[in-house]
């Protein structure tokens, strides 16, 4: 989050970006994806998550070479055609965009997940945001403020 | 003359040094003693918990948790017009892997008991540790099938307003603890939780469930800040500050070895419920094979938060030896090694 956050702000050159790529590339899981933080237990790697790995994939799209996190955007690609929440579907498309791997027919996706508002009610504002959001910039969230000159 | 020894007061009632030393020295014998001797004569805690056989999901589990509530003197005077929060065990989903979670039927059985005993309301609640997608969590451990066709609602604790108190437990440093403000609005909380071992605690039971409650838009996830202060001294604190009504411990498929996420399903057949968290977990680690005064948490909460020593816990149900299902600990991992019941 802090990396697109100054990345969008007209920072992507600042330190602190840089050590945040290395971070979260230090973070990736062996076989793909992102947790929440460790990529392993007591010897036992952990679970990957949608809206982690997707958000890890935005935040250093651009700036790493593409084999790097290449098992991270196939596992992702495997996952979001079922992820059907705000923040799973949100995040993986992003990601995906970020790296110009969004599926085909990602619009009736979030469509789906919008007509799920039925069983659930109503999103709350971020998490309807941020499931709209790829629909605004389907190649990342770095689309949405490319216009703003750099700092 | 002149005086060796400064005098502490004046007159002729001053003390010298030497005999200000000593009632000092006499003083702190006397209330160490006093304190010693309160802690020694200190009332033993006592409490129930009760065990009853469950061989699967598809029983009549409302059925045996009235039961429970019966053996354990909850009338239904007492939970009339009550609202009860379930709090179960979400952490994460895995396909193929249910025993991470209470299974959702376990939490149908909890609400049809607390409503067949005239709840007014229940509910459920929780805030996963790890994973920020609460909903798919909640769709992917088949709980919302459930509360859906039930009609019960479900709220997420990691993205709910908070309402700060001071920490009553003070076994970590945090000063205060920040709990749901949902909580004001209900009379029972009730920890519904998974029976597993655990990497870092040896056992995650009814207690260390509460975890859960703790909002993650203010601990972050996994529940960083309480993490930092410490696994044991934030389960000891929320507990102690949150004072739970009930549990209710879900062990008829458990998890054994690398848990609470990666370990190995564990078949006990039961169910475990009691209206103290500490002694219905410490009955628990006794079903699994684990001596609860190893579990570190479990010992501080010793006579405190509750009873853990067995002659202090009036069994009901089933005997613990009757159902009694070591489970799997792992020598690498430094929280269950030496932590076996024998």
């Amino acid at each position: 989050m802090a990396v697109c956050a100054l990345r969008n702000s007209g920072f992507a050159q600042h330190q602190r970006v840089s050590d945040g790529v290395r971070l979260l590339l230090d973070r990736q899981l062996p076989n793909g994806g992102w947790n929440y933080g460790n990529t392993k237990v007591f010897g036992v790697e952990l679970h990957p998550a949608p809206e982690s790995t997707g958000a890890a994939l935005q935040a250093v799209a651009g700036l790493v070479p593409y084999q790097e996190i290449k098992k991270s955007v196939d596992y992702l690609r495997a996952e979001v055609d079922r992820a059907r929440t705000p923040i799973g579907l949100g995040w993986g498309l992003l990601g995906l965009g970020a790296w110009g791997e969004a599926p085909q027919g990602s619009s009736d996706l979030i469509h789906q997940a919008l007509g799920r508002q039925e069983r659930y009610g109503p999103y709350d504002t971020s998490s309807l945001a941020l499931l709209l959001l790829p629909l605004v910039a389907p190649g990342g969230i770095l689309e949405v403020h490319n216009e703003r000159p750099p700092m | 003359m002149a005086h060796s020894q400064t005098m502490i007061g004046h007159g002729d009632g001053g003390w010298t040094r030497r005999e200000f030393l000593y009632a000092l020295a006499g003083g702190i014998v006397l209330a160490s003693g006093i304190s010693a001797g309160r802690w020694y004569f200190r009332p033993r805690l006592q409490s129930e918990a009760f065990v009853a056989k469950a061989s699967d999901y598809g029983g009549n589990l409302s059925g045996l948790m009235v039961e429970g509530f019966r053996e354990l003197g909850v009338a239904p005077e007492e939970i009339r017009g009550k609202r009860i929060l379930l709090k179960p065990n979400l952490v994460e989903t895995s396909m193929g892997a249910p025993h991470i979670n209470t299974h959702p039927l376990v939490l149908r059985g909890a609400i049809e008991a607390f409503l067949r005993l005239g709840a007014a309301t229940v509910m459920v609640a929780e805030g996963p540790g790890h994973r920020r997608d609460t909903l798919a969590v909640y769709e992917e451990s088949g709980l919302a099938d459930v509360l859906t066709e039930d009609r019960i609602r479900f709220h997420d604790l990691n993205y709910i307003t908070g309402y700060t108190v001071q920490n009553i437990g003070r076994q970590s440093s945090l000063r205060t603890l920040t709990f749901p403000a949902l909580f004001k609005e209900v009379d029972w909380i009730v920890s519904v939780a998974k029976m597993k071992t655990h990497h870092w605690t040896g056992a995650t039971l009814s207690m260390k469930n509460l975890f859960g409650v703790m909002p993650g838009i203010y601990y972050g996830w996994p529940k960083n800040v309480l993490h930092h202060a410490g696994i044991e001294n934030s389960i000891l604190d929320i507990n102690a500050t949150l004072k739970p009504h009930f549990a209710i411990v879900d062990g008829i498929v458990g998890m054994e070895g690398d848990g609470p996420i990666m370990g190995d399903p564990k078949k006990v057949g039961v169910v475990v419920m009691g209206r103290n968290l500490a002694a219905v977990d410490a009955t628990c680690c006794r079903i699994m094979g684990i001596d609860p005064h190893k579990v570190s948490y479990l010992e501080r909460a010793d006579n405190w938060l509750g009873p853990i020593a067995e002659g202090s816990i009036e069994q009901r149900g089933e005997a613990i030896a009757a159902v009694r299902t070591n489970f799997n600990l792992i020598d690498t991992i430094p929280a269950q090694q030496g932590i076996r019941l024998v």
